[in-house]
């Protein structure tokens, strides 16, 4: 068979033709379109909305990071029925987030919101009506709360590959030491999910950084745009005002900035290496 | 090293509390679908329809091109999945069995750019699409998923063959086989799994994308069904359709639902396998 | 250290046969055991039912006279080196070594002073600070032993630790092993499908089958007189010639058999290679130290071992001493 390079490209060649469209001609034509960087410094909205990114992205990873945790640890042990179990985990994540965000939309309802209902019920709250979404505070852990039970069974998943790979024998070893089981955790799971750990982290930041579906349709970037992420502004910026330039000079600092966290958490994920 | 009964019926709530939140969302717009209209949006809240209603379901179809909007996602969805699998397949055999200088680098890149979400295309997108005259067109969508969903493919893929032992290849060539049809005769068919997986998944991120699918095609007929479903509120601030829009939610998850009670096992392989990049 | 005893364990995994069937014995305290047999045979079931990694479906366990069967793992005072050691990826050698003890509050003078102690003599002290993935297999093996030791236990369990290790090193270890269990005066309970690695380092050794123990007793006891076929032909390298009565009497190799159904064995090494009845060589494969025949006598195949090289030719005159000879039941495989 023919082994030169030249024809070897060929077959990869389709791909890379049409990815390098897709994302680097966009890049390309952000650059030339890009204006209005003065105005950086000017907007007031540039800073509230970082935070609200940020608070967002270091909201949602954390939680998931948690109760991902807490469902891999239910879950990786094989037990009749896992399957159906596992199963119902990746649902929501399964589900278009879009289309599932007209679903929190009605469960955070003012007037008919079941969740509301509940609290009431539960004597957690005094009245069964919550305006959820009308107020800045709860309409953000709203969307927190759909986006974590969103992205949890991801996290979920990836730990659980990460729980299968802990040698048994390390268990072992831990129980004949004298640890624990909560002792074994620290001593031996932990560590070794690590790795897992990183890997999820750093994915889930650069996504939980650039959402945009959830939030658009869950509230709007509202009320008083006190949800609104950097995505949605550069939405706004170029779709509703029409600001084509200074929505790509927005586009730029999005991805300097994600470019920025993701170098920040690799070397987080790195550091402890070299002890 | 046995567990009690305490941490056995303890196991068990937990399995079924993590089940229950998993599903809860969805079961309750599963319900209030098949309430009658009145009573969808009642106070106090009704847990339970008096009876079961699938007025909404007809009304979705008739309010708006319902219809339409299926069809539209479903030929995305094929597409998308037909040429992520064929172009992916063909690079991933490059990567993964041929000679290629600066093959490693061209990996790397590949990977880092599928690092960042479609948020940050948007813009310039539509821009493109405008001028390449594919706005409104399911073309666009389908040229745009594939070149997302490569490299999540060409990595799983590419993991997948080089697991692949070598000797049936080789058996191949030695019978006259050229390489091309050794890819689609041979490998192809040997990688079944990780190609039912990568298709599965490429299908359903396909089916639930938003933003890009509402940036690129304004024009009613030709829109898919998430971005379909958004638009159905935006009637009136007072009339929302509440159960219709949960029919329509219903409607549009539920071919997610099946693939993922169907294929639960290669799913999870799939993320495992795409995500762990090492 | 301390006695270990088992008393008629049984486990069964699943609807299968039982792994273990009744298995008693007594490691008697600074006894270094080894239980042996092939793969399969339940040996390792049983070790870790020792440890307390897996628990008996019946039986009773003690361990220094006190009953263990229903202790955990971490409170029964064993320790114990995995056949992949199990070494903490994450900690340095000294920290591995270290863990038990700083499980259990041991003052952290005294645990200096012991894993010292242990690294002199495992000669681990270059290697301290480094990560388990930074050692070779010898060297994370010699850590595995030291975490073991520098709990002074009352008894050692291991698992088949020499059978990672490549040949060579294999060898050398064996015997640095028996040593320092010598002088640690442990209770050793060893397993390993190598019957050299047994024989050479075990005061006693009890085989295995199928869940069964066929035998325990010092390598010389086993070997000289195996109590059944399956340990006579076990133990042995090459090993025993067995053959069914109708082949023996056709021989002429063997006078005087008594009544019924048997099996006759005589060693190879046994086999008197000179005088006797004449024979034809089928086979002759040398080697080095010594030559191994396999003979034609009276259509009945018996292999016979001579030092150094085989010159004579493709015949030879062959006969079995009396004491020799090995009789076991053909149906039940017991010693007659």
């Amino acid at each position: 068979m023919k082994d030169t390079p030249g024809v070897n490209w060929l077959y990869a060649l389709p791909a890379l033709a049409l990815m390098a469209l897709v994302n680097l001609l966009p890049i390309g034509e952000t650059f030339r379109l890009a204006g209005e960087f003065g105005r950086l410094t000017t907007d007031v909205r540039v800073w509230p909305v970082l935070r609200t990114t940020l608070a967002f992205t270091v909201a949602t990873v954390s939680l998931e990071l948690l109760l991902g945790l807490a469902v891999a640890l239910v879950l990786w042990r094989p037990f009749p029925g896992r399957g159906g179990v596992r199963a119902c985990v990746l649902i929501p994540w399964a589900l278009p987030t879009a289309v599932m965000a007209m679903a929190w939309r009605w469960i955070y309802n003012a007037d008919y919101g079941v969740l509301g209902d509940i609290l009431y019920r539960l004597g957690l709250s005094a009245s069964p009506q919550i305006p959820w979404l009308a107020d800045p505070t709860s309409a953000f852990w709203a969307c927190v709360l759909a986006d974590v039970w969103k992205t949890t069974p991801f996290m979920a998943i990836l730990l659980m590959s990460g729980l299968a790979s802990v040698p048994a024998e390390l268990h072992e070893a831990a129980a004949i030491d004298g640890a624990g089981p909560v002792r074994r955790f620290f001593l031996v799971t932990l560590p070794l999910l690590k790795p897992t750990i990183a890997v999820a982290v750093i994915f889930r930041s650069i996504h939980a950084f650039g959402i945009f579906d959830l939030i658009y349709v869950l509230t709007g970037g509202g009320p008083g745009g006190r949800t609104q992420t950097m995505a949605l502004y550069v939405y706004d910026t170029v779709f509703r005002y029409q600001e084509l330039a200074y929505g790509c000079a927005l586009t730029l600092v999005m991805t300097a900035c994600l470019v920025l966290l993701a170098a920040l958490l690799l070397l987080v994920g790195r550091a402890p290496e070299s002890r | 090293m046995k567990p009690s009964l305490a941490a056995r019926v303890l196991f068990g709530l937990a399995v079924l509390a993590v089940a229950g939140w998993s599903l809860a969302p969805f079961l309750w717009q599963v319900i209030t679908s098949l309430k009658p209209a009145a009573e969808a949006a009642a106070v106090p809240v009704l847990y339970w329809p008096s009876r079961l209603d699938a007025s909404s379901y007809a009304m979705i179809f008739k309010a708006r091109p319902f219809a339409a909007y299926i069809w539209n996602s479903i030929v995305v969805g094929l597409g998308t999945t037909f040429f992520t699998t064929a172009l992916g397949a063909s690079a991933a055999y490059a990567f993964s069995r041929l000679r290629l200088p600066g093959g490693r680098a061209a990996l790397a890149g590949i990977l880092f750019l599928s690092l960042f979400p479609g948020t940050i295309l948007i813009v310039p997108l539509k821009y493109l699409a405008v001028r390449a005259g594919l706005l409104n067109s399911r073309w666009a969508l389908v040229l745009t998923y594939t070149a997302l969903n490569l490299p999540f493919a060409i990595w799983v893929l590419k993991t997948f063959f080089d697991r692949l032992p070598r000797d049936v290849e080789e058996a191949a060539w030695i019978d006259g086989l050229s390489r091309w049809q050794t890819l689609w005769r041979i490998v192809l068919p040997l990688s079944a799994p990780a190609v039912a997986t990568t298709a599965i998944l490429v299908f359903i991120f396909s089916w639930n994308e938003f933003l890009i699918a509402q940036t690129l095609i304004s024009r009613d007929a030709a829109r898919t069904v998430p971005v379909g479903i958004a638009m159905l509120s935006g009637v009136t601030v007072y009339e929302v359709p509440w159960g219709q829009i949960a029919a329509a939610v219903v409607v549009t998850t539920l071919p997610v639902i099946v693939l993922v009670l169907a294929f639960q096992r290669r799913i999870v392989e799939g993320l495992t396998a795409g995500a762990v990049k090492g | 250290m301390a006695e270990v005893k088992v008393d008629d364990v049984r486990k069964t995994f699943g609807a299968g046969r039982p792994v273990l069937d009744g298995v008693s014995f007594t490691v008697a305290d600074g006894e270094f055991v080894s239980l042996l047999g092939p793969s399969g045979c339940g040996k390792t079931t049983l070790l870790r039912i020792v440890a307390g990694l897996e628990t008996a479906d019946s039986g009773r366990l003690s361990i220094g006279g006190k009953d263990v069967s229903d202790v955990a793992p971490k409170d029964r005072d064993i320790a114990f080196v995995f056949q992949n050691y199990a070494l903490y990826p994450h900690l340095s050698v000294r920290e591995n070594v270290a863990m038990g003890l700083k499980l259990r509050g041991t003052p952290a003078a005294e645990i200096a002073r012991r894993t010292a102690d242990a690294a002199k003599r495992l000669g681990l002290e270059p290697l301290l600070e480094r990560r388990p993935a930074a050692l070779s297999g010898g060297q994370r093996q010699r850590v595995a032993l030291a975490r073991a030791l520098v709990r002074e236990p009352r008894a050692f369990l291991l698992d088949e630790p020499l059978s990672n290790l490549d040949a060579v090193l294999r060898e050398r270890t064996r015997g640095e092993l028996k040593l320092l269990f010598k002088k640690a005066n442990g209770t050793v309970l060893y397993v390993t499908h190598d019957q050299v690695e047994a024989m050479t380092m075990s005061d006693r050794v009890v085989l295995m089958n199928e869940g069964k123990l066929q035998q325990i007793g010092s390598p010389e006891e086993i070997y000289r007189r195996p109590a059944n076929a399956f340990v006579a032909s076990f133990l042995g390298a090459p090993p025993m010639n067995l053959i069914s009565r109708a082949e023996a009497e056709k021989s002429g190799l063997f006078a005087g058999l008594p009544e019924g159904d048997l099996l006759v064995g005589v060693r190879p090494e046994e086999v008197k290679v000179g005088s006797g009845r004449e024979a034809s060589i089928v086979l002759v494969e040398p080697v080095g130290s010594h030559t191994i025949l396999t003979l034609d006598c009276g259509g009945a195949a018996v292999r016979a071992v001579v030092p150094g090289s085989w010159v004579g030719g493709s015949s030879c005159r062959v006969e079995v001493p009396s004491p020799s000879v090995h009789l076991f039941d053909a149906v039940t495989g017991a010693r007659r």
